[in-house]
């Protein structure tokens, strides 16, 4: 039993990368999630956003 | 991700845990301990499924390499960059569990042995593989190197398994096919490996889906950066 140190070492190293590897893996794709859906408002508020400026330029000209 | 891709997913997520909490009540509860080595030998029914999931994944970075070479189609290199991934997390962790066994039983950490060695280059090149990746600028030329870099380093992996029959090694021979196992250290290893390769293909889908989600942002800042121009 003298050798049980080693058998833990090597049995918790495995799980605290393996585990680091799936938290960062969700984390980052829950960061890039919400980054896709300001980046998703963005592109789709900007053709509204030309387009007011179209019909406040043809009001304007009237 | 559709519902039958979401559901089919799931399962494989399940069985896995399942198989993983099976795996680990195996090699601590129901095998022996073996008589010559002791308790640290279980540390084998890991290092070995460890092993074979590197193998595994580098396999699919060569696949992946020559269908993205073959084909161009960029969903290739996505697969093998995210297996690369994974198989560099794996082969650290049979090296680093490899160095604690061989502290155990050998009373050194580190020896250049032609298996450890030969397992140290895979593990520089994919490594390299990774870095390559992470400097090239441009999409097309980051996947060509990678392919060619996933192609020519998967010569390694043969070399790694013929090791120990090529040159006299310390580290022990293919003891499963030499039949130095009893029945339940088959039985547990076997249930190991199985779990292992369910880990690795949940780790390949989210990992994939990761790069994926880089890639459409990607493509959503060039089409903002467009609109912003007009």
């Amino acid at each position: 039993m003298e050798n049980t140190g080693y058998l833990i070492a090597a049995y918790t190293i495995i799980w605290v990368v393996i585990l680091g590897y799936i938290f960062y893996l969700l984390h980052k794709q829950r960061k890039l999630r919400q980054q896709m859906d300001s980046l998703k408002d963005s592109i789709v508020e900007q053709p509204d956003h030309s387009a007011s400026e179209a019909s406040n330029n043809d009001n304007s000209g009237e | 991700m559709d519902g039958r891709g979401a559901l089919r997913y799931y399962v494989l997520v399940g069985l896995g845990i399942a198989l993983m909490v099976a795996a680990l009540y195996m090699v601590f509860v129901y095998v022996p301990t073996d008589k010559n080595t002791g308790v640290v030998q279980r540390i084998f029914y890991f290092h070995v499924p460890l092993a074979w999931i590197g193998f595994l994944a580098f396999f699919v970075v060569f696949i992946c390499s020559i269908l993205y070479l073959t084909k161009r189609a960029i969903k290739w290199d996505t697969i093998a960059s995210a297996s690369a991934e994974v198989g560099v997390i794996f082969t650290s962790l049979v090296l680093i569990t490899g160095t604690v066994w061989a502290k155990a039983a050998w009373g050194i950490w580190w020896t250049w042995d032609a298996r450890l060695t030969a397992t140290l280059i895979l593990w520089f090149t994919y490594v390299a593989y990774l870095l390559v990746r992470q400097y090239a600028t441009e999409e097309n030329q980051r996947a060509r190197l990678g392919a060619v870099i996933g192609i020519v380093g998967f010569i390694d992996v043969p070399i790694v398994v013929l090791t120990v029959m090529l040159w006299r090694t310390q580290h022990p021979g293919v003891i499963i096919f030499e039949g130095g196992l009893v029945p339940s250290m088959m039985l547990t290893l076997l249930v190991c490996i199985v779990a292992f390769t369910f880990l690795y293909f949940i780790l390949l889908t989210q990992s994939t889906r990761l790069k994926n989600l880089e890639a459409d942002i990607r493509d959503m800042k060039d089409m903002q950066t467009e609109q912003e121009r007009n």
